[in-house]
């Protein structure tokens, strides 16, 4: 079985290894453990057999899949195993020992090491074969130099020439938006491609304002192109317009399937929202889930201010599982406010994430999922294992901007050191945030925040209080002083 | 550079409902956000968009085996378990997990690229871009690596009927290795992939001395990188080859995979390029004014996915995309800036100077080998038979024979002994 993620063995991968990006290496030798020796780099039926079963785990072929034609008695010219040039043999010869063999210039690892100019290059595992047979190679159509070609050669070819007279325009897609005349384009260049203006709502950046202006540029290309028209590009699908179908009830019951049936607590949401949706289609609660739960998830994390919120993480979500800890859950309000550390580019105004002024408090639609991503423990025992290489580059740095060399921790462009106190304290964070906003000093805060992190993923579970972390890092009883 | 080129863009909403599963990497809904963001810049307003059609199992079955087009037709998320050796022959359940309507998402995806290949025959558009295809990995008997139907391999094959040579350009961080194993014994189409390769990375084949067998020995390319490459070293590594190739290879038609798995912070993917530098390459390929198929593939950070191809269907039309998203649906995935942007990666570039210097030296050596047969010899090849392009045994035994010409020789049927071994056997 081929695994696009890194693969160690040949045993079933679970779910959660995919995102590992860092990929195991194996030991060389180990991985030549699985193949028995090639005595002879010709004896190609048993090496393919092996080969076979040593990459069946990553990526091999199927267990049908022939490595090369059995059937056939073509011999493919053979490769010195010493080619120095590493891109075909030079004299090729017949092998006296096997009539089938391809592709042979993979010096044998276990034996007589290549001495080329290459073969550093060659510092690697046997390479995989590249399967041939007929099972595995297409067919190609000859070319007669025209466009035709011949069409009575083959039954292939029959079938072309059925596909080729039937009906052209429903075999090369149906248009919905056709091109515009051209003597206009040359004015398209002024309106296509423009960027997003800032409106001058009072309150920018609000859902509210991102809603509104949403529905207008919809109402946009409505008055360009029709209805119709707007229909068939998908609109209609796309977007919070979807949750049009969905009523209160459903909505919230949607929210505790999701909540109440983790990955990680075992159990499969996706089945459940099935199970409990049964007269919906998969469709339309995926298209639910992607258009309208993920949408407002997002808009909630966006104006947590944490940084390092993965869109893709179904995991997410809200209070559920042992993972949430009262302590945790308070210190967790702080940790929100985290900016993983350092990004040495020039620092931008998060735009969109401190206008609300208790915005998120109202909109009763939002607020629950609010309070439920405050509870977060799984997102961010994570992210602790990020922080932790963040850790390192603050400890004791005081002022430095440290470059951090972890990519994992940021997934956005940061803006932290803009972020205001007060702001904070609108977004309805605790106790521990209010005391920030006599903090003005952004270096301070930056430290500080990082400090955190150390805070995070050193105790892990026993967070101390926010008073004897700074004490401890600040070493004097400043918190507050500054 | 021609005034304006005709582009012809294709999207199947349906796309993006399609659920591989939680916490799966791909995620299908990146094409609905990829094509939202085109819509929300009005680039619709300088291309065709067309709804392709669903592909049918015939066409599907022009590469792949009847067998495994019927499977993935019949097989869904409820009757899986009752097929375990099938599931287990043609590699799905894991990697490539059964879901609701996954050959509707096969048909569609497939669907646009055969249109897209055939609307460039009939020379209706000069460029034809379909996001939701690209998926590389696909075999004809056997799915891999999140791709089931190779929607690659049936574009080439459409186009094949108008053109004699087909260049395939490959920019996923993965190895094309579903396409280049489909036409690894052909002249007709070369096929160059530019990738990560060692470490055990999937798909595992790609190496630099994968170049071919018979016919089409010399005519696979293959750039194995390592981790962190950036944008100078792989926009000059890739303009060097690919500039090279065109100019020896005179492809009829282009066909373009931009896999944006070969971003930075990419959840699978270990490059570093940044949007300009990946649609560099897009960029670099529009030039030669040579038809040309773009699709995507891999990318599995979906914002990420969206930037880039909304940066590189811009590219395509000419038009140069400010940094603010205009207003659309799901500006929200795109915090914090809401910008077209993304920042760098960290990963440290183990891509020396002299590593790269000594691939592209192997390369362009390789090259030299159809450097001089600028047009390509199409074999006439009955359909039934293989036969050698001369007899064996009107040579004269005592005459060096080319190695170009070594290798053309096949041992025929009737031959008992192998090479010169024989003893006028009866």
């Amino acid at each position: 079985m081929g695994f696009k993620r890194p693969f160690e063995d040949e045993k079933f991968h679970e779910l959660r290894l995919k995102y590992s990006r860092q990929l195991g290496y194996t030991d060389k030798s180990k991985q030549f453990d699985e193949v028995s020796p090639r005595d002879d780099v010709f004896q190609k039926p048993v090496a393919t057999v092996n080969e076979g079963n040593l990459y069946k785990s990553q990526g091999g072929e199927s267990s049908d899949g022939e490595m090369f034609d059995e059937e056939s008695n073509f011999v493919y010219p053979g490769h010195d195993i010493d080619d120095t040039k590493g891109c075909g043999g030079r004299d090729a010869t017949h092998s006296p020992h096997s009539v089938k063999y391809f592709e042979l210039d993979i010096p044998p690892r276990v034996f007589a090491p290549v001495q080329t100019f290459y073969s550093f290059l060659l510092d690697q595992p046997a390479r995989k074969q590249v399967p041939i047979g007929p099972g595995h190679q297409a067919e190609i159509p000859e070319w007669e130099g025209s466009q035709n070609g011949n069409l009575e050669r083959s039954g292939m070819m029959v079938q072309n020439h059925v596909i080729e007279c039937a009906d052209s325009k429903k075999w090369s897609g149906t248009c919905v938006v056709p091109m515009l005349d051209l003597s206009t384009l040359a004015d398209m260049d002024d309106i296509v491609g423009k960027g997003r203006n800032f409106c001058v709502c009072r309150d920018r950046g609000s859902i509210r304002c991102v809603q509104q202006h949403i529905k207008e540029a919809r109402d946009e290309i409505v008055k360009m192109f029709g209805y119709e028209t707007f229909k068939d590009l998908g609109f209609c699908d796309m977007g919070e317009e979807v949750e049009r179908n969905w009523s209160d009830e459903d909505a919230q019951l949607f929210h505790e399937v999701v909540y109440s049936n983790s990955v990680t607590l075992g159990r499969n949401f996706w089945q459940h929202l099935a199970a409990t949706f049964f007269s919906r289609t998969k469709q339309e609660i995926a298209s639910y889930y992607f258009n309208v739960f993920v949408l407002r998830r997002r808009a909630i994390q966006n104006r947590t201010l944490m940084l390092d919120i993965d869109s893709d993480d179904d995991e997410w979500h809200g209070c559920y599982g042992g993972s949430s800890r009262p302590h945790y859950v308070e210190e967790d309000e702080e940790d929100s406010a985290l900016e993983s550390p350092i990004h040495q580019g020039t620092e931008k105004v998060y735009p969109l994430d401190h206008e609300e002024g208790g915005e998120n408090a109202s909109n009763s639609e939002d607020g629950d999922a609010f309070v439920d991503t405050r509870e977060d423990g799984t997102g961010l025992c994570d992210k602790e294992q990020k922080m932790n290489s963040t850790v390192e580059y603050m400890g004791g740095s005081t002022g430095d901007r440290v470059n951090v060399e972890n990519d994992l921790c940021m997934s956005f462009e940061l803006a932290h050191d803009a972020v205001d106190c007060e702001k904070k304290d609108e977004t309805g964070l605790g106790e521990q945030q209010k005391k920030l906003k006599k903090c003005n000093d952004p270096m301070a805060n930056k430290v500080w925040d990082a400090s955190r992190c150390q805070n995070v993923s050193r105790n892990g579970k026993d967070l101390q209080p926010t008073g004897s972390i700074m004490e401890e890092i600040f070493g004097y009883g400043s918190w507050g002083n500054k | 550079m021609r005034s304006k080129d005709k582009i012809s863009y294709f999207y199947d909403g349906d796309v993006g409902s399609v659920y591989f599963g939680p916490n799966h990497p791909m995620k299908p809904h990146r094409l609905c956000m990829t094509h939202h963001l085109i819509l929300a810049y009005g680039l619709h307003s300088k291309m065709e968009i067309y709804r392709p059609h669903r592909a049918y199992p015939i066409e599907m079955a022009q590469f792949h085996s009847p067998d495994y087009v019927e499977f993935l037709q019949r097989i869904n998320p409820e009757n899986q378990n009752l097929f375990p050796n099938e599931m287990a022959r043609y590699n799905l359940g894991e990697d490539c997990p059964v879901f609701e309507d996954l050959f509707e998402f096969c048909q569609i995806y497939a669907g646009g690229t055969i249109d897209a290949a055939r609307r460039l025959n009939n020379k209706l558009c000069d460029i034809a871009i379909n996001w939701a295809g690209g998926l590389h990995h696909a075999k004809k008997c056997d799915a891999s690596g999140f791709c089931y139907i190779n929607d690659l391999v049936l574009g080439i094959l459409e186009l094949l009927k108008h053109h004699p040579r087909v260049l395939y350009i490959d920019i996923d961080v993965h190895h094309g290795d579903g396409v280049e194993e489909a036409f690894y014994f052909t002249d007709r189409v070369m096929t160059v992939s530019f990738h990560k390769f060692g470490d055990k990375f999937f798909p595992g084949t790609g190496d630099v001395k994968e170049i071919g067998e018979r016919e089409g020995k010399f005519y696979a390319i293959n750039v194995p990188l390592k981790d962190g490459i950036d944008d100078s070293s792989f926009n000059r590594l890739f303009r060097t080859i690919i500039s090279k190739v065109v100019e020896i290879y005179q492809p009829g038609a282009i066909v373009l995979q931009c896999g944006a798995d070969s971003l930075a912070r990419d959840r699978l993917g270990c490059f570093n390029l940044s949007i300009d530098g990946h649609a560099e390459c897009v960029k670099f390929v529009k030039k030669f004014n040579i038809p040309l198929l773009v699709t995507g593939g891999g990318g599995y950070t979906k914002e990420n996915v969206a930037r880039c191809w909304t940066v590189e269907t811009g590219i395509l039309l000419d038009t140069e995309l400010p940094n603010e998203i205009p207003e659309n649906d799901y500006i929200k995935y795109f915090a914090p800036d809401f910008s077209l942007k993304i920042p760098g990666g960290h990963i440290e570039n183990l891509n020396t100077k002299s590593y790269i210097s000594s691939i592209k030296v192997q390369i362009l050596e390789n090259l030299r080998y159809i450097q001089h047969a600028p047009s390509v010899q199409m074999q006439e090849v009955p359909p039934d038979f293989y036969i050698p392009d001369f007899d064996e045994d009107e040579q004269n035994p005592d005459e060096r024979v080319d190695q170009r010409s070594r290798d053309k020789q096949i041992q025929r049927d009737d031959e008992y002994f192998n090479g010169d071994n024989d003893n006028d056997a009866s």
